[in-house]
Order: structure tokens, then sequence, then C-alpha cells
């Protein structure tokens, strides 16, 4: 369980980074590269961890990964919008923070229930 | 006749500079395109690139729309220091390891070709402009071990006319070098001016002031809303902007400077002289200089020199920020060649690609209509005239045997690392894009004559303040992939560290592969708001 305690953890980071961009996405402001690419390594890290996990133990938060997983596919587009010149709807970055947040739920279920 | 110092030079060149080629050319009026038009093939690029193509296109009976942003030659077209070589910018023996003996024989064969294409354009269209052949000599840069045997042999392979010499002609120092034969050299802008009129004779169009906003198979919509609908396209804008990716990690922008000196006429012969580069500078691609004689007036030749190159928007390989390039390329001259007053700076940017050839062809991941020009090196009026023959025949569906050589798809393996390099580059330069809650200056504090990037209300922007106080500020994320630009103190202009992408200090674009204007800002009580 030490994997997924520590995948919750960087979630968590990964969430505050991600509240932030999504004030600056709210307010029509410019996308720091770096914090982005920073949430979105520790997104990939904790989502590479919870896969870690289900290879070696059952049962795994499959339902988690594959709701993380659908929150990173909005956060590739909204990075792919934003580095080529497009206005990134304030909707999808809404919608992609509270997918995520829906992971993260069904994530601290399946840790703590 | 000096150069015409004024920032506002940016509408006829793409800098502060004006170049002794456009600050002695006559200049047309801006023509912009204010028609729907349908033809065979649209250009976008009114540099040498998009004239020869369009030139090569019209003799051989195709409907041609050229259309370029600015004025004819004030890309980087008109800031070059115009010479037609053999010599090129990447060693034969290093062409020889990536691509072999026989290609390279194909890439020597292919600069021949464009000089004699070009040389016989400018008889038969009878374009005055000054071209002439010339020998030129290659020496050694001190950094140099000896590297002078190696491409004299190679050169000799490659089948380029060469010959060993003992000294170099013209030259303080006594030194041994490579002559090459039969190279030329050109007043630029009278080149392009005679080949507008020669396009414009065989039925083709030409309209400048007219910027190309949307580009795709189907033909262009300019800024204004018009289109050219067109069978064939031809991207031919120095750096691509039409292309995102494909071409960007393959390719790299440097900076180059170049003086214009005073000599008095008859001391030097007519040729071309270049050094093999300052190895300790950097050994993978060592900047080298570059020298040519013209006529200036009654008394003087003009001796136009050049060199001190770096990353466009970085200059920390020597710590020596772009204004003060200038004073190391007159410090090289004056060590090989008696000139006196400096009565010309300016600087232009080439593009380097991975493996030391260009790309002329199909644009990667693209429709197969669609053809781009670029990564023309140091040799960008040899590269670009020969681009004008290969996508000719392309279009016209003509067998070309340079066609895989040149085709910008290609991924060289052994020259690789560059890649790689390009991308951590770009990586680290995203990484640095860190909020910064606290605004680090005040507008106020900027002084006359200063530009610099700010932090300002969680944003970065490109602040200038001209040396009357009026302040000018603009986004400085890149519009072409967002990068961080930097600021070119000597040209003042925006520079895009990643790609080369450039703007004025206004935020108009005049280098690709961006294709839009910064936003601009007003500042307003103490803060700043889009304009």
């Amino acid at each position: 369980m030490g994997t997924i305690y520590f995948a919750i953890a960087i979630f968590g980071l990964t969430a505050i980074i991600g509240m932030y961009l999504l004030s600056l996405i709210l307010r029509d402001k410019q996308i720091p590269k770096g914090a982005a690419i920073i949430h979105g390594l520790f997104a990939v890290i904790a989502l590479v961890l919870l896969i870690v996990y289900c290879v070696g133990n059952e049962p795994g938060p499959l339902v988690s990964i594959v709701v993380f997983s659908i929150a990173a596919l909005g956060g590739f587009i909204m990075g792919y919008r934003d580095i080529t010149g497009r206005k990134v709807p304030k909707w999808l970055g809404v919608v992609h923070g509270l997918t995520a947040l829906v992971g993260f739920i069904i994530l601290l279920m399946f840790a703590f229930f | 006749m000096q150069s015409k110092n004024n920032p506002k030079n940016a509408s006829i060149t793409s800098g502060k500079h004006v170049s002794y080629w456009t600050d002695t050319s006559t200049l047309a009026e801006k023509k912009p395109l204010i028609e729907n038009l349908t033809t065979d093939v649209v250009i976008v690029g009114g540099g040498i690139a998009g004239l020869s193509v369009a030139y090569c296109l019209a003799l051989s009976g195709k409907k041609i729309v050229l259309v370029e942003d600015g004025l004819i030659g004030s890309g980087e077209s008109g800031r070059t220091t115009a010479q037609f070589v053999t010599a090129l910018d990447d060693r034969y023996y290093d062409f020889e390891k990536i691509f072999g003996e026989e290609k390279t024989k194909l890439i020597a064969e292919s600069h021949r070709m464009a000089i004699e294409f070009a040389e016989e354009t400018i008889r038969k269209e009878k374009i005055d402009c000054s071209f002439e052949r010339v020998k030129g000599y290659l020496f050694r840069h001190p950094s140099d071990k000896n590297t002078l045997e190696e491409e004299f042999l190679a050169a000799q392979r490659a089948g380029v006319s060469v010959e060993l010499v003992d000294k170099v002609p013209g030259i303080l120092q006594s030194e041994k070098a490579i002559c090459f034969l039969n190279q030329a050299q050109f007043h630029p802008m009278q080149y392009l001016q005679g080949l507008c009129k020669a396009i414009e004779e065989k039925g083709g169009k030409i309209f400048t002031g007219t910027h190309a906003e949307k580009i795709d198979h189907e033909g262009i919509t300019t800024t204004e809303g018009f289109s050219v609908k067109a069978a064939q396209v031809v991207v031919a804008t120095n750096n691509p902007v039409n292309n995102l990716f494909t071409m960007f990690e393959k390719q790299y922008p440097y900076r180059s400077y170049v003086i214009g000196a005073l000599i008095k006429k008859g001391v030097l012969p007519k040729a071309l002289w270049w050094d093999t580069g300052d190895f300790g500078s950097d050994p993978e691609m060592p900047p080298y200089h570059y020298v040519r004689v013209h006529p200036y007036d009654d008394q003087h030749d003009i001796l136009i020199s050049g060199g001190e190159d770096h990353r466009t928007g970085d200059t920390s390989n020597t710590q020596v920020p772009e204004e003060s390039r200038y004073n190391l390329v007159e410090q090289w001259t004056r060590r090989y060649f008696p000139i006196g007053e400096i009565v010309y700076r300016w600087s232009g940017q080439v593009l380097e690609p991975m493996d030391g050839l260009g790309f002329i062809g199909r644009n990667p991941m693209d429709h197969d209509n669609v053809y781009i020009v670029t990564g023309d090196s140091g040799n960008g009026m040899t590269h670009c005239t020969f681009a004008g023959l290969l996508i000719s025949d392309l279009i016209n569906g003509r067998e070309n045997k340079w066609e895989k050589l040149y085709k910008p798809s290609r991924f060289t393996f052994k020259t690789s690392a560059p890649v790689f390099k390009q991308m951590m580059h770009e990586f680290l330069g995203y990484l640095k894009q860190m909020p910064n809650f606290k605004s680090s200056e005040i507008l106020s504090s900027i002084k006359n004559g200063e530009g610099k990037i700010v932090d300002m209300l969680e944003e970065k922007f490109g602040v200038y303040r001209d040396e009357k106080g009026s302040l000018t500020i603009v986004s400085a994320e890149c519009s072409h992939l967002k990068c961080t630009l930097a600021w070119n103190k000597d040209e003042l202009s925006w520079d895009c560290p990643c790609h080369g992408s450039r703007f004025t200090y206004e935020g108009k674009v005049i280098n690709g592969p961006a294709n839009f204007d910064l936003p601009a800002y007003r500042e307003t009580e103490g803060t700043v708001e889009k304009k």
C-alpha cells in the first residue's frame, strides 16, 4: 500500500499546481510552461505508480487509473492548444480538474475504505 | 552613404540596421493583394528562394502568384553577403562522413548548377546586378589544427574545382589556402528586382505588403481575408511558417554579424575569402568569417566582412552581447585586411540543418502539393537558387536526382545528437517559465533605450522604452510555440531562442516560424491592459 500512499501524495502536489494553473486559465493569463510541465510530470509519475501497483497486486485501483487517464488526455489537449497559440477553453480546464478530482476521490476510497 | 539606423527600418528590413544592399536599392512601393485569385502555384516569401522558385516555374509555363508580407528582399535575402559558392559552410569531408562520397558529389554538383543557372538567368534576362565570377580562398583559422588538406582532398573527390595555394591574395598575413575556382558574387537586391521583372513579364503576379495568415494545401488566405487558391503551394519564408513541429528539431537558428568597411580601390583583388572557423568557440559548428569586396565610389571599394555567429537569443557561448559582436568582426577583419572606416553594420540569421544540408521539397506530414525551402545554413544564395530548379521539377512531375537527398522529411541518424540537444534546449527553456508572484520590475524603472523581459501580474512581458521615452509592451511568449523571447538590443527585436522567430519591438513578426504578431499591451495606472 506504500506505493498507493505515495501516489496519493504526488497526486496531491499535482492538484495544488493544477488549481493554480486553472486559476490562470479562468483569468485568461499566460500559462507558465514550467509549472505545467511539472504538473504533468507529477501526474504521469503518480499514474505510473498506480499501474505498477496493479501489476503486482489484486485488486488494483483500475477505475481510478481509467479516470486519471481521461483527465490526462484532457491535460494533453490543453497543453497542445496552449503552445500552438489557441485559447484553452475554460470549460475544458474545469472538466479536466473535476475529472482528476473524481479519480482522486476514487483512489482515496480504494486506499482507505 | 551611411546606414539609416532608424528603428522604423523594420518596415523595409528585418531589423534596426539596414544592409548595404538595401541602402543602395530603389525599393518599390508595397503592392498588396486586394482580390481573390486562382492560380497554378502560390508562393509565400519574396526573397531569393521564393523568387527563384517563381522564376523557374514561370519559365516552365506555370501561372504564379507570389506573396510577401514586407518588401522584396526585406527578409534575410537583403541581409546576406551575397556569394554564390561551391565552397560550402559545412566541409566536404564532413559531408562524406554523413552522406558518403557519391552523394557528396551530388551536393557539389547541385551548387555548381545553381551558380551556372543564376549566371545564365542574369545574362538572359539582362539583370544588372554586378554579377562576376571570382575565386574564393579558404584559409586556416588560428584555432584550426589543420583541416585544409583533408578538405582539399574531399572537395577534389566531390568534383569541385580547387587548387592549393601557398599565399592568399590580398590578405595581410601569409596563409596557405584552398582556392575554389568559379565562385561568384553579386548585388542581391538588384538581382531580386531583376527576377521580379522577369517573373512579371512571364505573367507571374507578385504582391508585397501581403501577409499569408492561413496556408494549407488549397492555397493561402491573407490577413485582409483575400484568398489565393492554388494547385500547388510553396512556402519559402526562410523558416517555414506553415510547419509547427516537423522541421524545428532538425535545424537551429544562428545570428551572424556583418560590417561594411571602406578600402582603397584596387588594393584587393575581386575574390571571396573565408577562414575555417573558430574551433575554440564551438568545435562542432565553428563560426567562421566570410569576406567579399564590392565597388563603392570612385576612390573606394567596400569590404563586406561577417562572422561571430551565435545561437539566436543566446550569446552565452562567448558572453559577448549582440551589439558588441561587430567589434569582434572588425578586429578579425583588421588582422587580415587594410580596411578604413566602418560605414555599415547589420546582422542576419541563418538556419543550420542537423546534417549540414538544406531542406527542399515536400513539407513533411502534409499534403503532397505543399513544398518548403529551408535550412540554408550560410549558403542561402546558392541553395535557394537551386531550390528553384528542384521545386520546379517536383511540381512539373519531372524526375530529379536530388529529390531524395534534399527532402525535408529525411532524418540523418548519424547527426541526430543535435536533435536531442535541441529538444533538451526547448525543454529547459519551458521549464524556466515559472510563475513569479512578486513583480520584479515597475515600468517606470525601465530606462530610455532599454528593453527587457518583465514579470508583472503573474505574466511575462517584453518591454522596450525608446530613446524618446515612449514605452512599448508586448507578450514575451513567442507566437510560434510559446518559448520566452529574448531582447536583441542590437536590432531592437524580440528573438526566440528556441526556433528563431523574431519580432519588432512593437511585436510585428519579421522572421518565421511564427506567423502572428505578439499581443500588444498599454500601460494604464501602473498596470497593463491588452490593446
